[in-house]
């Protein structure tokens, strides 16, 4: 998928665990780690913010483009 | 609004509406022409003492007619016992008694009466193959267990023996057809081939869309599973 998840770099760059954002954001960790691992086929603004909000960062940081190989 | 234990209801009702509909599609024949098959039953039984005694066998056809020329349509006669009259008529089919008299014949025709076992053989257990899949169905449907790949798996072999069962009613048909005409020609009259079976393909036709809708259902409920 040409959409590129950056959760993970956020996460290190904030030293915050799976569990702890989870729990901030109001998701499950299992929903977290789709995320994170990029199985997810979409995410919802509401989630989206909570992230951003949690993390200090822009959708941009998390989400990115590549064009497809 | 509905609750589980009506739309739970209603799956339980409407499954049992379809077997009974079932059987009345599988019986309906049965039913219609019950002196044919109670006739067959005591021929079957007059044809193993024939054999018995060494005898060549009887066989009774179903002949469906169509007539030979326009000109000639109502080549036959009925009396119409209220006037005395004779009524012109056309048959569209006729029952006959067919004695073979070599068993050359009988070798002859050995090959239609192979097939016609075989594909026989074959729709009684797609026949019953079909109930069992739509009940595996609706139980998984009562359990709330609807939008899986596995009840679409399901439904599609449900799709592809219903189609598979049209498709030897056609060879039935066909090879019943020429088994026919290999042994009888009359006058006025040629042999048609009498088709059946249409519902079944329609059937498998629609099982096999209501599966694919069901497709895009379990894709669109992995979608909104996936959907953080």
């Amino acid at each position: 998928m040409p959409i590129i998840v950056n959760l993970d770099v956020e996460m290190a760059k904030n030293k915050i665990s799976l569990n702890e954002l989870s729990e901030r954001v109001g998701i499950t960790p299992a929903n977290l780690s789709i995320l994170k691992t990029g199985k997810a086929k979409a995410i919802r603004f509401s989630t989206l913010e909570a992230i951003c909000r949690e993390l200090d960062c822009q959708p941009g940081d998390i989400l990115e483009w590549r064009a497809e190989e | 609004m509905r609750t589980g234990v009506n739309k739970r209801g209603s799956i339980a009702l409407l499954s049992v509406l379809a077997g009974i509909a079932y059987v009345y599609l599988v019986g309906i024949d049965f039913i219609n022409h019950w002196d044919d098959h109670a006739n067959s039953f005591r021929e079957g039984y007059n044809a193993s003492a024939r054999g018995r005694t060494g005898l060549l066998p009887q066989e009774s056809f179903l002949l469906s007619l169509n007539a030979e020329s326009l000109q000639n349509y109502y080549s036959d006669s009925l009396i119409n016992l209220k006037t005395n009259q004779y009524l012109p008529a056309k048959l569209h089919s006729v029952d006959v008694v067919y004695q073979f008299n070599e068993y050359r014949e009988l070798r002859q025709v050995l090959k239609y009466r192979t097939t016609l076992y075989i594909a026989m053989f074959i729709s009684i257990i797609l026949l019953i193959a079909v109930p069992v899949y739509f009940y595996t169905i609706m139980g998984a449907f009562y359990k709330d267990d609807i939008f899986n790949r596995r009840n679409m798996k399901r439904l599609n072999i449900l799709g592809i023996l219903l189609i598979a069962i049209f498709v030897l009613q056609l060879v039935m048909d066909i090879t019943y057809f020429h088994y026919k005409k290999s042994l009888i020609e009359i006058t006025n009259y040629s042999l048609s081939i009498h088709l059946s079976g249409a519902e079944w393909l329609f059937m498998g036709l629609s099982t096999l869309l209501i599966a694919q809708i069901l497709k895009r259902s379990v894709e669109l409920k992995e979608e909104q599973e996936l959907t953080i």
